[in-house]
């Protein structure tokens, strides 16, 4: 025992070491996995390499993955942006906090089409920050509230880190994005009551309201939001009619996204190209780490680190708020300086026996992984989010982090709300799936 | 023109990782509307005909490795693989080139060694004559063959990141590493 933790500690010294000096995260998942199975171990490494690789590049579940990073690109390069602008805002001229809305409510509506948050804020901001700014909204609020809300593209489904998790921990991919949803639209209506609260308590910093529309214009305005609506009911709906699997959805979701696209001439031979090709980088990054990842855990599970590792932290018999509590420190800590989907993969790889221990539910852990992984999302120095928006308002990362701030505590609130009361997580998924 | 070449090299992988998203995308749409076309002829003549694609999910799982490792040089040249370059950033001129030799030796030592292992596996699956179940009996070697091109490719890629950066010229899109806005 007191062996597998000095191991343990050499291990993840290591794999810190190349980190911190900058080898590429799933070389250095690869690298560390190969020298513990090489010294700690009697299995040889390369054949483990290989098979583990190779079993994990095949997972038909994670197909979805590139199908709906593209279909992100697809609509990126449409006119959603514009779609969701245009069709949200006429209704939100008298709601306290006004346009400062459709970021949220834009980013809940595009997080339903795409799985991640750095491509919804993207899409969003694109549009929503020029017209606001124009209007005389201040940029802190304008720029905050999208880092914030843009962070439920991994919550409400379909999402990526949901489906790495998933394919990780081997849970049911379907489930879990079913178990998003309820979290995702709290996570909505905090940032909305956020918004009106702050918009309420600072007039002064409001501009004034657009001219209200008659019922029947603002009626036409908000049929641009269809085609989005039609896109969230077939891809989703799909998924919880229980006919079709993430994967199938995906494909279909891909379909329709090019249909939109083509029918509305926003589909040129180079949106295209250049939409597949940003697909490629992004999906081959994510199924890089996925793979070497895949070595990683095949190794822990030939050290036995994770396994002692769960007896002992069993034996300080730890109160299950206690562990939540410490795990969320050390997971926002590692959010500091790795992305989520590194995090997920090395919690999956080194800490999933202590959460099966414990007694905690796999799929509650997943959401929560998700919250915790937003909130890093909008943390400095690494946070996608921020690095969006850096690049889409041109102000340095610290003044949009300042921004964010605010939601940073609302996301906390959301992920207190969701660790005392489980059923926030669980409810949907257990009705669903009894039949 | 050695830069042409390999640059091409990276190019050429990088459109067969997107040919192959593209038949994933083909391959699983496809058993989507033969499913719909299955449901609709279930339900006007109540005769039950499952369409099937053969071997639909096994199809799909080997283009998703061949897109995989194929988009690995490519992406990589185009700085898309991510890491963490929240320290080394914050080092003097000298020392960060030093330790970026470091890492891409590094680099090039783990993705060798992978390729290697690719070989063997996908050689001692041509000796044993290894098939998949499915339908169709695809021997594993052929798709395995897309985990040995993209591994040599990738090392190829690192290699010449390697020489390139001990030659003071800058390779990727960005010249200096400054921040970690991979998308």
């Amino acid at each position: 025992m007191i062996e597998t933790i000095g191991t343990g500690l050499t291990v993840f010294l290591l794999l810190f070491t190349l980190l911190a000096l900058g080898v590429w995260v799933p070389i250095a998942m690869i690298a560390a996995s190969y020298v513990a199975l090489m010294v700690f171990t009697t299995v040889p490494p390369g054949s483990v390499l290989a098979t583990a690789t190779w079993g994990a590049s095949t997972e038909w579940s994670l197909a979805a993955l590139p199908l709906f990073i593209w279909m992100g690109e697809i609509l990126y390069r449409s006119r959603v942006s514009d779609d969701l602008f245009l069709g949200l805002s006429p209704w939100l001229q008298r709601v306290p906090g006004r346009l400062v809305h459709v970021n949220v409510l834009g980013s809940g509506l595009f997080a339903a089409v795409s799985g991640s948050s750095a491509a919804t804020c993207a899409t969003i901001g694109k549009i929503s920050l020029p017209e606001l700014r124009q209007r005389g909204y201040s940029d802190n609020i304008v720029i905050g509230s999208l880092a914030g809300s843009s962070t439920v593209g991994f919550l409400i489904p379909p999402s990526i880190i949901l489906i790495v998790y998933g394919v990780a921990v081997e849970e049911s991919i379907a489930r879990l994005f079913l178990a998003g949803i309820l979290p995702g639209i709290m996570m909505l209506f905090l940032f909305m009551g956020y918004v009106a609260l702050w918009a309420s308590l600072n007039p002064s910093q409001m501009p004034a309201a657009d001219p209200v529309m008659d019922f029947r214009s603002r009626v036409r305005a908000s049929q641009r939001l269809l085609p989005v609506l039609a896109l969230i009911v077939c891809v989703i709906g799909s998924i919880y009619a229980g006919f079709a699997s993430p994967t199938d959805a995906a494909a279909v979701g891909v379909a329709l996204a090019l249909l939109l696209s083509w029918v509305r001439g926003d589909l040129t031979a180079e949106a295209f190209g250049v939409g597949l090709m940003s697909a490629v980088k992004t999906a081959c990054m994510i199924a890089t780490i996925v793979v070497s990842a895949a070595f990683l855990t095949a190794t822990m599970g030939y050290t036995g680190i994770p396994r002692d590792l769960a007896t002992w932290v069993g034996g300080l018999e730890l109160d299950r708020g206690f562990l939540i509590l410490a795990l969320t420190l050390i997971f926002l800590l590692l959010g500091c300086f790795l992305d989520g989907i590194s995090i997920v993969l090395l919690t999956a790889a080194i800490i999933l026996p202590i959460i099966e221990q414990a007694g905690i539910d796999l799929i509650w852990f997943g959401i929560y992984l998700v919250l915790v992984v937003e909130i890093s999302q909008i943390t400095p120095p690494i946070g996608f989010n921020l690095f969006v928006l850096q690049s889409l308002t041109g102000r340095d990362i610290l003044s949009v982090a300042k921004a964010a701030l605010p939601f940073f505590f609302v996301l906390l609130i959301g992920l207190a709300l969701v660790s005392i009361f489980p059923g926030i997580v669980t409810w949907l998924p257990t009705v669903l799936t009894a039949r | 023109m050695l830069r042409s070449t390999l640059d091409g090299i990276y190019r050429i992988s990088g459109w067969l990782s997107a040919g192959f998203v593209v038949l994933i995308f083909a391959v699983v749409f496809g058993q989507v509307v033969l499913n719909i076309v299955s449901a609709a002829i279930e339900r006007l003549t109540g005769q039950t005909i499952g369409l099937l694609i053969p071997s639909y999910s096994d199809l799909s799982g080997f283009f998703l490795a061949a897109a995989t490792f194929f988009g690995m040089a490519y992406t990589f040249r185009h700085d898309g693989h991510i890491r963490v370059t929240l320290f080394t950033s914050r080092f003097p001129e000298k020392l960060r080139r030093s330790v970026e030799i470091a890492a891409l030796a590094i680099a090039l030592i783990a993705i060798a060694l992978m390729a290697f292992e690719a070989i063997v596996l996908a050689y001692d699956s041509w000796v044993f004559g290894d098939s998949s179940y499915g339908l169709l009996a695809i021997p594993i070697w052929l798709p395995q063959a897309s985990y040995v091109l993209g591994a040599i490719a990738f090392t190829i890629c690192i290699g010449d990141a390697l020489v390139t950066t001990l030659m003071g010229q800058p390779f990727g899109e960005t010249p200096a590493p400054a921040d970690n806005s991979a998308d």
